[in-house]
């Protein structure tokens, strides 16, 4: 093969800015400083115990980096890529993550709340890359952090970005779009309720107490014209059998029953899933 | 105070301390952007003994680890007691401002 094919890079185009840094330490603290560390390719960028305040690492780019014990204050990484480094037992009080992406990188879980940002879709996706970073890495008690505050961010940004009445949420999303965003609300709100978009085996138990519940209910009147307080006593009493098929009441309607065998299967493969998911990374 | 202190309850600690008196503004981190938010927002004098002393803080504080289970060292003890002393300081001095705080309103 030869590139003799291939076209030639137009003369207008004219190099980038990007410089590449290699095999380099930082020696003493970095206190604000704008514009050393932005466009930057890192490779093997060590430093140990080092506090970096007020640093912007704009659009930079972390490879086989190495940060231990240091101090990341304050600090810009806005649309920074992080792979295959180390950040042991670094930390990042009050930096900015905008866009910021990890990939197999070692970092303490405590990154995760260094950042608040105003739009919670940027929060979304900054835990979204730590998760599959962290996934990466084999740290099973970060992942589920991450999901939690994932799962979070989420729930503020869809509920923001029908609710809100700011300039941001409704420029991005007129008109139709709303209704959109709104219903796509109301299923992550109904999934959340339901089994904690499975994360929370608490909260399908739950569900599935109510579906008992409607079940009894359900019942009473089916098996009485005038159901009492015993009636449905008694029924609820009985709730779990019916829901679990160990007793089958002749006086159900065939589409009651069959919801009924419905529900209880949807509800157990929700809970096989819950455990494997839950469980299964370790 | 426990010995083995791990970064967020500590710099949490540090948070409630000084919030436990009503400011303006309420502290709402212990980055270097937050304290200066703080002290803008409630015209402290940058070289009180407060300020300086949250200044002090914040910088060891983040060289704590977050497990505290990898680190039974005696350098990591040292941190962990200056933090508690200084966070013990923070909130005597919070006390103290309070105290003048509450006369002055008598007056």
């Amino acid at each position: 093969m030869t590139d003799d094919n291939l076209p030639a890079i137009p003369a207008d185009y004219s190099p980038g800015n990007r410089q590449t840094i290699t095999d380099h330490y930082v020696a003493q603290n970095v206190v604000y400083e704008a514009v050393a560390f932005k466009f930057k390719n890192f490779t093997r960028l060590n430093a140990s115990r080092i506090t970096f305040k007020n640093v912007s690492f704009e659009h930079s780019l972390f490879e086989g980096c190495y940060f231990r014990n240091c101090v990341f204050d304050s600090c810009n990484f806005t649309g920074c890529r992080f792979i295959g480094s180390n950040f042991h037992q670094s930390s990042f009080p009050g930096s900015r993550f905008d866009y910021a992406t990890f990939e197999r990188c070692q970092i303490d879980s405590d990154i995760l709340t260094a950042w608040n940002p105003r739009e919670q879709n940027l929060k979304m996706r900054f835990a979204r890359s730590l998760r599959m970073n962290f996934q990466q890495v084999g740290d099973a008690k970060a992942v589920n952090e991450a999901i939690t505050q994932e799962l979070d961010a989420t729930a503020r940004h869809l509920r923001e970005s029908w609710q809100s009445e700011d300039e941001f949420h409704r420029k991005k999303y007129p008109g139709l779009l709303r209704v959109r965003q709104f219903l796509a609300w109301l299923e992550f709100w109904v999934l959340h309720f339901v089994w904690g978009n499975g994360e929370s085996i608490s909260k399908l138990l739950r569900s599935i107490i109510i579906v008992m519940i409607v079940i009894a209910v359900y019942d009473a009147n089916t098996s009485s014209t005038s159901a009492t307080i015993l009636d449905y006593w008694e029924s609820l009493k009985a709730a779990p059998a019916i829901f679990l098929g160990t007793l089958s009441r002749p006086s159900h309607a065939i589409a009651a029953a069959s919801a009924i065998v419905a529900t209880r299967l949807i509800a157990l493969s929700l809970l096989t899933a819950l455990l494997v998911k839950r469980f299964g990374r370790r | 105070m426990t010995e083995f202190n791990n970064r967020i309850a500590a710099q949490r600690e540090v948070l409630l301390a000084v919030n436990s008196v009503h400011w303006r503004e309420e502290l709402y981190g212990m980055s270097s952007g937050a304290l200066e938010r703080w002290v803008q927002a409630n015209s402290l004098n940058r070289c009180s003994k407060l300020v300086s002393l949250l200044l002090e803080v914040a910088g060891k504080l983040f060289f704590l680890a977050n497990k505290s289970q990898e680190q039974v060292t005696a350098e990591y003890r040292l941190h962990s007691s200056e933090v508690s002393e200084l966070t013990e300081a923070i909130r005597l001095e919070v006390q103290q401002l309070q105290v003048l705080g509450t006369d002055m309103d008598k007056n």
